[in-house]
């Protein structure tokens, strides 16, 4: 498979500033030096808790921001820097599908308007548009009379699919994503995760899917990547991962993860603390202060990514070994 | 319930129906309610949204929403007196007294200007006169693990993380000895390693001060680390109710097994997901007999002709479907 | 946060219950239209009806000039007369016609200020929420300095400068008034641009006056229709204090700030010519208050709890 998608190094840094005069004296490491590729048809996996940078690796790949530095690769070509009708054709091929289905549509705009913008920013004739936002309805299992209606006349789960709807009106390769089915109720959640998986065996996509939920992203991902306090911490096929995984963070987080078997034995991994702040984040490795097994070059020097088996990479000084 | 049973019960519920009026009808919110919380139990309450859940942790603090909201039949018996008949003044002096709650998110519900300190010693204040007040305050924060305690008694809701927040607003709960604790969502808000430190935190203080907990919630997994007991509610009424390990074992109600099914697990291209059919019916039209009926696979006509009665399948199970016995 | 979403809204299947969905909604305007403050409703009305149907209404032409009645006091006082339900002036000019027609004047003034200072006011507030940055900068201190100085001084200047009129002073207000609309369009133009929908409508490629024409303005549109709503009345008080003073409409054209002035000197031997409108500006000043209060009541999402 080739790779659609890769970052280089990249970096994301956000000055902060506080007080009257607004001096800006401390960097939001929003993401520091983050690097992976995205297989053509695969549905990359980014789990992590607040603050680790998953949101920002989306908004960097959707062009809402900019990298500080580092590099953004589609396919051959650099897109880190675009401008202009080089932004616009970037734009239709990668799309988002955010969290918030109350805030994703604009409760002002009648739902055929929503799904239809990006058609109508690319030139579509009115009535090339309404039949389009017909056969999206149709694709994302909503009854074509919807269109006419308002946001807040739709459930939650139903606005997530006007919202998959969206994403998919100008045929795009890659979509983003950003936990679409947290706010979600159980039963919601499974028929908008079926949605996605379906459509893309159906239409070729490829995804990438954040989110906190371990179990979710198991169940849609092929690789997944964990972050913490900006960076990567381990990247591993999935089955790989939730098995045999080496990070003491992802570990914890694994075993975080709600069992409904009352009966299960699961190992109990409590992390103390509080989860890092991407402010000003201190040398060495940044799990520092909350990791169970640490040592003095873990202070001092951050690790890298490094192979301990096929496919699967960890950023830790105690996982060398294969 | 055995006669053994009610005598050990801090909270019963009987019969209990909350409807909303508003200008687009009437909202069945909670319709014939019937639970009891027993002493140092943990009972869960898991229901989706619009399930009732909400309100009937509303009930039970005493503020649901007037005038629109109205409590049109039951009783709310906390050992023994009927809440539902108590004065405003009274409910003031139960809630956070005798009754205490630990709502969903603890940004919202801790005052930005005034110190954590002070917040946490209000419930003191109004409930227990007298005493070394800063002394208390710092004894309840070190029973919750909050590090420095004197120190982060003058801080403000903005300089605390999400959990050490939530671990304020669980001291301020525990601050009066509360015998009934309300747990409305309590991790949710946080991240997944903290909702950890916090659940942990919760059965600790829960089993030593052996107080009686209802827990709300949608997330199935946490009713499973948390609970004793487990009552699923759709649509305001509860349609099972079974302890923990038997409930996810067998579940009788094709409601509850359709959300248990519904959960993700394993890995990509295993399985579809099971979703269950439909979607949740307009609480201002709810359907007539089983509100799950449109819903259920195994629906008959006898289904929709009637809302079904509880029956219990064993001492300690109950379901709310007259087709249990086939499934 | 991550709080579960209610989906208590759910209207069931969309489409079934199509033509129940329109009988609902014209049931909702029922009960809205109910519940409009029928008091203020009826001033502003009543200012409308008086300026479109002037001439129909007034009983003599307000020009008209009957030296021998002047001064005469109004009908329920000793020397009224039914013929003068209102009284004269000075000049024997039927006060009542004389208030008719000054609705005119105030009715134009009050909604064509509103709207040219609200059009203006939203405009700037937008570009300056949603760009931020310079912009932003620029157009705030463009508005402090506004704000600084007292709006009479800036009419002075204008109004001596190309002279008094109806025109004229709609320019003054325009041009005076829009910093009202500013800074609070600009808040919640802020928030907007700062929305899920509106990064949705980046990424989904519109440019950014796309975004301004199809999600900012029309989601700003119920703060500024508020606004505008509560400035009829000071719209209404500015053209009066303008025509007090000699800088609004040209006289004989009859304006109740300008019935103010002329009524002055006689508030002791005739008090009806200065009083009354005065109580015309308070009434209509108050209706527009009123319904400006229970609008933003009415818009106000939080507001649709009661039960």
């Amino acid at each position: 498979m080739a790779a659609l998608l890769r970052l280089d190094h990249v970096k994301k840094y956000f000055p902060v500033s506080s007080g009257i005069i607004r001096k800006s004296f401390a960097s939001l490491k929003a993401v520091d030096d983050v690097s992976f590729t995205i297989e053509e048809g695969e549905t990359f996996g980014l789990v992590g808790e607040s603050g680790c940078g998953k949101t920002t690796i989306g908004k960097l790949l959707l062009k809402l921001y900019e990298a500080t530095s580092g590099r953004i690769f589609m396919g051959q070509s650099d897109v880190t820097r675009l401008k202009g009708s080089d932004l616009g054709g970037y734009r239709r091929k990668i799309q988002a599908v955010f969290q918030n289905p109350y805030a994703s549509l604009d409760p002002r705009m009648r739902i055929w308007r929503s799904i239809g913008e990006p058609l109508v920013n690319s030139g579509w004739p009115k009535r090339k548009v309404m039949e389009k936002v017909g056969e999206l309805l149709d694709l994302v299992g909503l009854p074509a009379n919807c269109g006419s209606r308002f946001p807040h006349e739709m459930s939650a789960g139903q606005r997530q699919q006007i919202a998959i709807a969206r994403a998919l009106s100008v045929n795009p390769t890659f979509v983003v994503l950003d936990e679409p089915t947290s706010l979600l109720d159980v039963s919601a959640q499974s028929s908008i995760l079926n949605l996605i998986t379906r459509l893309q065996t159906r239409l070729s996509l490829t995804y990438l899917f954040i989110s906190h939920n371990l179990q979710v992203v198991r169940f849609v991902s092929n690789r997944v990547g964990v972050m913490y306090c900006g960076k990567l911490v381990e990247l591993a096929e999935s089955k790989t991962l939730y098995t045999e995984a080496k990070h003491p963070y992802t570990r914890a987080l694994l075993a975080s993860v709600p069992d409904i078997d009352p009966e299960s034995t699961r190992e109990e991994v409590v992390l103390e603390g509080d989860v890092m702040s991407p402010i000003d984040p201190p040398d060495g490795c940044r799990f520092y202060g909350r990791c169970g097994s640490r040592a003095q070059v873990c202070q001092s020097s951050e690790p890298v990514m490094t192979q301990v088996g096929q496919g699967h990479t960890v950023a830790c000084h105690f996982c060398k070994s294969a | 319930m055995t006669m053994k049973e009610k005598s050990r019960n801090v909270l019963e519920v009987n019969n209990l129906s909350i409807h909303f009026f508003t200008d687009r009808g009437v909202v069945r919110a909670v319709e014939n309610i019937d639970f009891a919380v027993r002493d140092g139990e943990v009972w869960g309450l898991v229901g989706e949204s619009a399930s009732g859940k909400s309100v009937i942790g509303q009930a039970l603090m005493g503020v649901v929403a007037k005038p629109a909201g109205r409590i049109m039949s039951g009783e709310i018996l906390l050992k023994g007196e009927d809440i539902l008949l108590k004065s405003p003044h009274a409910l003031e002096e139960m809630r956070g007294g005798r009754v205490a709650i630990i709502p969903q998110d603890p940004t919202t519900a801790l005052n930005p200007l005034l110190t954590v300190g002070f917040q946490i010693g209000e419930s003191f204040r109004y409930h227990c006169q007298g005493g070394d007040l800063h002394g208390e305050v710092i004894g309840v924060m070190k029973t919750v693990h909050i590090p420095a305690p004197e120190m982060r008694y003058e801080d403000y809701p903005h300089q605390l993380s999400g959990g050490l927040k939530q671990r304020a607003i669980i001291a301020t709960a525990l601050s009066s000895r509360p015998e009934l604790l309300i747990a409305d969502e309590p991790t949710s808000a946080l991240d997944v390693t903290i909702q950890v430190q916090i659940i942990r935190l919760i059965r600790e203080i829960q089993r030593e001060f052996n107080m009686a907990m209802i827990l709300i919630t949608h997330n199935l997994g946490l009713v499973a680390k948390m609970a004793d007991r487990v009552a699923v509610l759709y649509c305001g009424r509860i349609v099972e109710e079974a302890p923990v390990k038997e409930l996810f074992k067998s579940p009788l109600h094709p409601y509850t097994r359709g959300l248990l099914a519904s959960l993700p697990r394993g890995d990509k291209g295993d399985v579809e997901l099971y979703t269950i059919p439909g979607h949740l019916p307009n609480p201002l039209d709810l359907p007539p007999g089983c509100s799950f009926a449109p819903r259920c696979a195994y629906a008959e006509d006898e289904c929709t002709g009637a809302v079904p009665g509880t029956e219990w399948t064993s001492e300690d199970h109950r379901v709310a479907c007259r087709r249990w016995r086939q499934l | 946060m991550r709080t579960v979403v209610g989906e208590a809204r759910t209207i069931g299947e969309p489409g079934t219950k199509g033509a129940l969905a329109d009988g609902q909604r014209i049931l909702k305007l029922k009960k809205v239209v109910r519940r409009i403050p029928k008091a203020s409703a009826l001033i502003i009305i009543g200012l409308v009806l008086c300026a479109i149907f002037a001439p129909l209404i007034a009983p003599h032409d307000p020009l008209a000039q009957d030296l021998v009645n002047s001064l005469k006091p109004p009908f329920f006082q000793k020397g009224g007369s039914v013929s003068h339900l209102l009284g004269t002036d000075s000049l024997g000019r039927d006060i009542l016609s004389r208030m008719i027609y000054g609705a005119r004047v105030s009715a134009i003034v009050g909604f064509a200020g509103v709207l040219f200072s609200g059009l203006i006011g939203t405009f700037l507030g937008v570009l300056a929420g949603y760009f931020g940055g310079k912009i932003d900068a620029v157009i705030m201190r463009v508005t402090d300095m506004m704000l600084s100085l007292p709006y009479i001084l800036i009419a002075i200047a204008i109004i001596g400068a190309i002279g008094p009129s109806l025109r004229n002073i709609i320019i003054v207000l325009a041009i005076t008034q829009w910093v009202g609309y500013t800074r609070i369009i600009r808040f919640e133009a802020m928030g907007l641009s700062k929305s899920e929908f509106v990064d949705m409508a980046v990424i989904s490629g519109s440019r950014w006056w796309r975004i301004l024409l199809t999600h900012i303005l029309p989601n700003v549109l119920n703060s500024a229709v508020v606004l505008a709503t509560l400035d009829v009345g000071k719209m209404i008080v500015f053209e009066s204090a303008l025509s007090f003073l000699g800088l609004g409409v040209k006289p004989p054209t009859p304006s109740w700030g300008g019935m103010l002035a002329d009524g002055r000197i006689y508030l002791t031997v005739a008090w009806w010519i200065a009083t009354l409108p005065g109580v015309a500006i308070v009434i209509t000043v108050l209706g527009g208050n009123l319904l400006g209060d229970w609008l933003r009541d009415e818009l106000d999402p939080r507001h649709q709890l009661k039960a």
